[in-house]
C-alpha cells in the first residue's frame, strides 16, 4: 500500500489523524495473523520421549510485521521492517500440561538495495542486510532445498507458511543480482542465523531462466557453511565427547556425539586415519576407547559443511492453450525442485548420494478464483536417517540422531578391512527408517477484500513441534514419520 | 484548591487552548540497521573467550510523532533487534541462541514555547531521549551514562543510550535556552542497572562563545531518592556476609566484601551505598570558526572533550582516590572535505582500579536474577556497590586460572586506562547511512550460552591496550 501525504497507515495512528507530508514516498508493507491448528495423528511417541507425544496436539502462534520501503533517489532503496511472532510450545504428554513458555521469534528487515542497469534490458542489483530471498515462488509448503536446511545431517525443512515462503527476511548478508532478459542470477552471501553453529558464511548462486513462453528452468549451488566462524564448530573432529548439552533426547555420553562409528568402511572418505591402536585397544586420538558394543571401531570424522545443488522446473500451460474459463492467474501450474543435500559421502549415515535428493512436485489445481491457490506438493526424500537435528544445535553436530534401540551389531562371518578383522557389523532394527519418505501437503488460500487472507493446510510434511515444558527449545525432531500421521493448519491474516 | 491547581497548570501549558479540529499531525519515522563485526583480540579470557569472535545484529524500529497544536507534541514508537550471542569457546558456540529484543523508542509528551525549531522553554516527561554530549560518538557522556559505586564506564559500538532516536530517559527534563546560554534540569528514573526504580536528579547548563566554543557543565544527584533505601544503601541490613568474613582471622582485599568494611586503623565502619554525586564539565571548539574555514564538511576540524567526577566523596578503602574516579575523554573530527560526514577519533583516559564487571551489580541485559551465582563464596544476595574480586571468579577457586600480579590483574587493573575508537560515518541521499569503527572500548559482548546466563554479557571485553574489534553497519532510515 502506497502511502502519499494524505494517506493514514492504518496500523500506527489513527484514521482520523493526517500525516504531514514527508520528503519522500514510502510504501509500508504490514501483516498481522493469528494461526492455528491440530497434530491429528504422530506416529513416533517413542523417540520423542519421555514427553513428546504430539497426538491431538492443538497448536496455534499469531504475529505481525510492519516494513516501511523507500525509494530513495533513481537506484537507491531502502527497506526496514520489524515483527515477533509469539508461539506456544506443544502440550506434549499430560505431565507438561501446566508448564507454560510463549517465546518470540523476531522478524527484522533491514536492507539497503543499490541497483544498476546496464543498457536496455540489463540490470545489476546489490542488496546488503537483512532481507528476504525466494528462488522459488511457487513453493508454499515442501521444497526450497537449497537456501532452507542443512546439508549434513541433510535437514530438510518445510511446515505450514514457514518464514521462507512469506515476504520475511531469511538472508543476513548480501546478494548481487544481475537480469538480462529472460535470465536472472543471484551470488548470495548468508550467515547462517537459523541453525547451530551461528554465524558460518555460505556463498550460493542461483540461476533463473525462462526456456520458452511457459517454461522456466532453475538451479543452483550453495556452499553451506563455507567459510565458519569456528572451525572446529562446523567440523568438530571428535572433540565434542562427553560435552555438556541441552539435549535431554540424547544420552550425555552419545557415543556417536559429532562423528560416527564404522565397521565397515569402504565409503568412507574420512576415516580417522590418526587412529593408533595401542595395546589395549585404545584409541589415541580420544580420551576413550571407541567400541560399539564390545567392538573397537574406527572413528569417522566430518562436517556440517557440504555443497548443496539444486535444480527446478515450472511448467504453466495456459500460456500455450489459453485459459479455461476464468481461471487464476497460478491454476493448472506445474512445478517441481530436486536438490543434492551434500554432494560429499560422509561415513555410514551419508554413504548413498541418491539417499540425499529430496524432490518435490507440486500442482495448482483450477480453483476459478474461489481459491488464489489450491495446491498439491509431493515429495520423495529417501534418507535412511531419523529427521532430527538436535545433535547439530547441540553439539554442532553432522551427525544424525539415532534412535536407542534401532541399531546394534551383530556377529558375521569375519570381515577384513584395512588390516583389521571385524567380526560384528552394524545393522539397523525395530524402526523403518523409509517410513517417513513420502511427504505430501494440500494448501489451499484466499485474499478477500485485498486485504485479508484466509489459508488452510492439510500436511503430512517436515514439521518441527516446538518444544514442550518450560523450555523454548523445539525438538528439532519432525513430528510426522509414517504415512499415517498428519496435521491441519488454518490462518488468517490480515496486510496491506 | 486542587482543581484550581490544575486549572492553572493546563492553562501554563495551553491544555486548555481551543484547538482547531484536524490540529493534530502526525510524522512517522524509521529506521533500520544490519551490523557486523569481529572482536579481533581480547587478552583477557577469564570467563569468555571472545577471541576471534563475529558479532552481529540485525534491528529496526518506528516512531511516530505527533504534533498536537502548536504547543505539544508526542512522540511513541518500538523496536526490536535479533540479539546474537557472541560464540565464546568452541563449547559455547555449540549451544548460543538468538533472540528477540525489543524496546520503546520512545514514549513522551514535550511542551514547547517559542516553536517547535528552536524553543526557548520546553517540558518532556515519559521516556525519552536526552543527549547532553551530542559530539559523543562512542566515548563519554558518562554523567547520564553508568553508576558511580563502582564507576563502572559503559558504551560500546552504537550504544543505545547516545542514540538520539531511542529514548535513555524515563522520567522528565525542563529545558530553557536565553540566547547562548541553555540549560537544564533531568529527574531520571533508574532502569538499566540494579537496583532499579530509583530516582536521579541532574542539572546541565551550556554556553556557546564567539560562535566556536562551546562548554558546559552538569552536576547528577544519582540515585539521590531511592526506591528501597534497603537496596541502595544495603550496608544498612546485608552486613552478615561480609561480617562473616572481618571476623574470620583473615586477611582480605576490600574487595572480597559486598556493603561494609572495617577500617583497620580506626575502626570504624565503612558503609558502602550506590547513591553519589557526579560532576561534568565539557568543551566543544569548532576550529573551522577559528581559522575561518570554510571550504570543510559541517562536522571536520571539531575537537571536544568532556570529563566527569564519578563520586566527588571519598570514603572506604575501595573508593579513596578521586584521581581514579575521573574519566577525561578528548576527541577530534578529522577533515574529510565532505567524503566522510564523520571521521572521528575519541582517546580516553580512566584510571579507576577494578575491572569492569558489573557482575555484582547484576545480569546486564540478561533475564537471569542471580548475582555471580557461580560465586563460590560470599554472593551477593542484593547488588553491591564494590567492584569484583578474585572471590567472585570460580574459575579461580581451583587455581587452574591465576592472573594475580600480572597486567589483568582483577584487583589491580592498569592496562585498560586508556580507550580509543576511530569512528566513520557516511551518509547517502539523506536516507541511507554507512558505519565503520574500530576500538578498544567499553564493549560488554552477549552472553555465549542464551539470555539466561550469568558468566556474560557483564563484564567488559577490552583490558588491554593490544585488545580491539571493528563493527560495519549499514542501515536505511526515514
Amino acid at each position: 500500500m502506497r502511502l502519499t501525504a494524505n494517506i493514514v497507515p492504518a496500523v500506527a495512528i489513527s484514521a482520523s489523524l493526517v500525516i504531514q507530508a514527508q520528503e519522500m514516498t514510502v510504501t509500508y508493507k504490514g501483516s498481522g495473523w493469528i494461526q492455528f491448528g491440530r497434530i491429528e495423528h504422530s506416529s513416533d511417541t517413542v523417540s520423542n520421549q519421555p514427553d513428546n507425544n504430539f497426538n491431538g496436539n492443538w497448536i496455534q502462534s499469531t504475529g505481525g510485521q510492519i516494513t516501511a520501503i523507500a525509494k530513495i533517489g533513481d537506484s537507491w532503496e531502502g527497506g526496514v521492517g520489524v515483527g515477533a511472532i509469539q508461539t506456544h510450545s506443544a502440550r506434549g504428554a499430560f505431565f507438561v500440561a501446566n508448564q507454560w513458555a510463549p517465546f518470540w521469534a523476531p522478524l527484522i528487515e533491514a536492507r539497503v538495495t543499490h541497483t544498476r542497469t546496464l543498457g536496455d534490458a540489463m540490470k545489476l542489483q546489490f542488496t546488503l542486510g537483512n532481507f528476504p530471498y525466494n528462488y522459488n515462488p511457487d513453493v508454499k509448503n515442501l521444497g526450497l532445498y537449497l537456501i532452507r536446511g542443512q546439508a549434513y545431517p541433510g535437514t530438510v525443512i518445510s511446515g505450514f507458511e514457514t518464514k521462507h515462503v512469506l515476504p520475511i527476511a531469511s538472508i543476513y548478508g548480501g546478494m548481487i543480482r544481475f537480469q538480462a532478459g529472460k535470465f536472472q542470477n543471484d551470488i548470495l552471501l548468508n550467515s547462517e542465523t537459523e541453525a547451530k553453529p551461528l554465524f558460518d558464511f555460505s556463498l550460493a548462486d542461483v540461476m533463473n531462466f525462462q526456456v520458452m513462453p511457459g517454461v522456466q528452468f532453475g538451479a543452483g549451488v550453495n556452499f553451506y557453511r563455507l567459510f565458519p566462524q569456528i572451525r572446529s564448530v562446523t567440523s568438530p573432529g571428535t572433540s565434542c565427547y562427553s560435552e555438556g548439552h541441552f539435549y535431554h533426547q540424547v544420552p550425555d555420553d552419545d557415543p556417536e556425539a559429532c562423528y560416527s562409528l564404522d565397521t565397515l568402511s569402504k565409503e568412507v572418505l574420512k576415516v580417522d586415519t590418526a587412529v593408533v591402536y595401542s595395546a589395549d585397544g585404545r584409541d589415541s586420538g580420544l580420551a576413550f576407547t571407541p567400541t560399539y558394543g564390545n567392538v573397537v571401531v574406527d572413528t569417522v570424522t566430518g562436517s556440517m559443511a557440504g555443497t548443496k545443488v539444486m535444480a527446478r522446473l515450472r511448467v504453466d500451460p495456459k500460456v500455450w492453450f489459453g485459459s479455461i474459463g476464468s481461471m487464476g492467474k497460478d491454476d493448472l501450474v506445474l512445478y517441481s525442485e530436486a536438490a543434492i543435500l551434500g554432494v560429499e559421502n560422509q561415513g555410514k549415515y551419508f554413504k548413498d548420494i541418491t539417499r540425499r535428493i529430496p524432490i518435490m512436485v507440486g500442482f495448482n489445481f483450477p480453483a476459478f478464483n474461489y481459491l488464489d491457490k489450491l495446491s498439491l506438493e509431493v515429495e520423495y526424500y529417501g534418507s535412511m536417517n531419523y529427521s532430527d537435528y538436535g545433535k547439530a544445535e547441540s553439539f554442532g553436530s553432522w551427525v544424525p540422531r539415532s534412535v536407542p534401540g534401532t541399531e546394534r551389531f551383530e556377529a558375521t562371518s569375519p570381515v577384513v578391512y584395512q588390516g583389521r578383522t571385524y567380526t560384528k557389523v552394524q545393522t539397523a532394527h525395530g524402526l523403518d527408517y523409509a517410513r517417513d519418505n513420502w511427504k505430501w501437503s494440500l494448501y489451499g488460500t484466499k485474499v478477500i477484500m485485498s486485504h485479508l487472507r484466509l489459508a488452510a493446510q492439510i500436511a503430512n510434511d517436515h514439521y518441527r513441534n516446538n518444544g514442550t515444558g518450560s523450555t523454548s527449545y523445539p525438538t528439532w525432531a519432525e513430528a510426522l514419520t509414517t504415512p499415517k500421521d498428519w496435521y491441519w493448519m488454518c490462518k488468517l491474516a490480515y496486510f496491506f | 484548591m486542587r482543581a484550581a491547581l490544575l486549572f492553572l497548570a493546563a492553562s501554563i501549558f495551553g491544555i486548555n487552548r481551543p484547538h482547531a479540529a484536524g490540529d493534530v499531525k502526525i510524522k512517522l519515522h524509521g529506521q533500520g540497521w544490519t551490523d557486523i563485526g569481529r572482536i579481533i583480540h581480547v587478552t583477557d579470557t577469564l570467563v569468555n573467550n571472545v577471541n576471534g569472535n563475529w558479532q552481529q545484529s540485525a534491528g529496526a524500529q518506528f516512531t511516530a510523532k505527533a504534533s498536537i497544536g502548536e504547543d505539544w507534541v508526542g512522540a511513541f514508537g518500538f523496536g526490536g533487534y535479533q540479539v546474537n550471542s557472541s560464540l565464546g569457546q568452541a563449547g559455547d558456540a555449540r549451544l548460543v541462541r538468538s533472540a528477540l529484543q525489543n524496546f520503546i523508542t520512545e514514549s513522551r509528551m514535550t511542551y514547547f514555547r517559542g516553536g517547535q525549531e528552536d524553543p526557548w522553554f520546553t517540558v518532556t516527561f515519559g521516556n525519552f531521549p536526552f543527549i547532553y554530549n551530542k559530539d559523543t560518538k562512542n566515548l563519554g557522556s558518562y554523567l547520564l551514562r553508568g553508576p558511580v559505586y563502582p564507576g563502572f564506564l559503559t558504551g560500546g559500538f552504537k550504544d543505545f543510550l547516545i542514540d538520539s532516536t531511542k529514548g535513555n530517559v524515563l522520567g522528565l527534563n525542563i529545558h530553557q535556552a536565553i540566547g547562548n546560554f541553555s540549560h537544564d534540569l533531568v529527574f531520571a528514573n533508574e532502569r538499566e542497572l540494579p537496583p532499579t526504580g530509583d530516582w536521579s536528579a541532574a542539572y546541565l547548563a551550556r554556553y556557546k562563545a564567539f560562535g566556536a566554543l562551546e562548554f558546559g557543565g552538569g552536576i547528577n544527584f544519582y540515585r539521590i531518592l531511592p526506591n528501597n533505601e534497603d537496596l541502595t544503601t544495603p550496608s544498612k541490613r546485608f552486613y552478615a556476609s561480609d561480617s562473616s568474613l572481618i571476623h574470620d582471622g583473615k586477611s582480605h582485599h576490600p574487595y572480597d566484601y559486598q556493603y561494609i568494611e572495617v577500617d583497620t586503623v580506626t575502626h570504624d565502619t565503612v558503609f558502602y551505598t550506590h547513591q553519589g554525586v557526579k560532576l561534568m564539565g565539557l568543551f566543544s571548539l569548532d576550529l573551522k570558526s577559528v581559522f575561518g574555514i570554510s571550504s570543510m564538511g559541517a562536522n571536520d576540524l571539531k575537537l571536544y572533550g568532556e570529563a566527569a567526577v564519578l563520586g566527588v566523596r571519598n570514603y572506604g578503602s575501595v573508593y579513596n582516590n578521586i584521581k581514579e574516579r575521573i574519566p577525561w575523554t578528548l576527541g577530534f573530527n578529522f577533515p574529510t572535505w565532505g567524503l566522510l560526514d564523520f571521521l572521528s577519533v575519541e582517546v580516553e583516559y580512566y584510571g579507576a582500579r577494578y575491572r569492569n564487571d558489573l557482575g555484582k551489580l547484576g545480569n546486564f541485559n540478561t533475564l537471569g536474577g542471580g548475582i555471580f551465582l557461580y560465586a563460590p563464596n560470599n554472593p551477593a544476595p542484593i547488588p553491591s556497590p564494590v567492584p569484583v574480586s578474585y572471590r567472585n571468579y570460580k574459575i579461580l577457586e581451583d587455581g587452574t586460572v591465576s592472573v594475580q600480579g600480572t597486567n589483568l590483574d582483577v584487583q589491580n587493573m592498569i592496562q585498560d586506562d586508556w580507550k580509543w575508537s576511530v569512528y566513520l560515518e557516511r551518509n547517502v541521499l539523506e536516507h541511507i547511512r554507512f558505519i565503520g569503527q574500530v576500538a578498544n572500548d567499553h564493549y560488554r559482548p552477549r552472553p555465549t550460552a542464551g539470555l539466561i546466563q550469568e558468566s556474560g554479557g557483564n563484564a567488559e571485553a577490552f583490558s588491554s591496550l593490544k585488545d580491539w574489534y571493528w563493527m560495519f553497519r549499514v542501515g536505511y532510515y526515514f
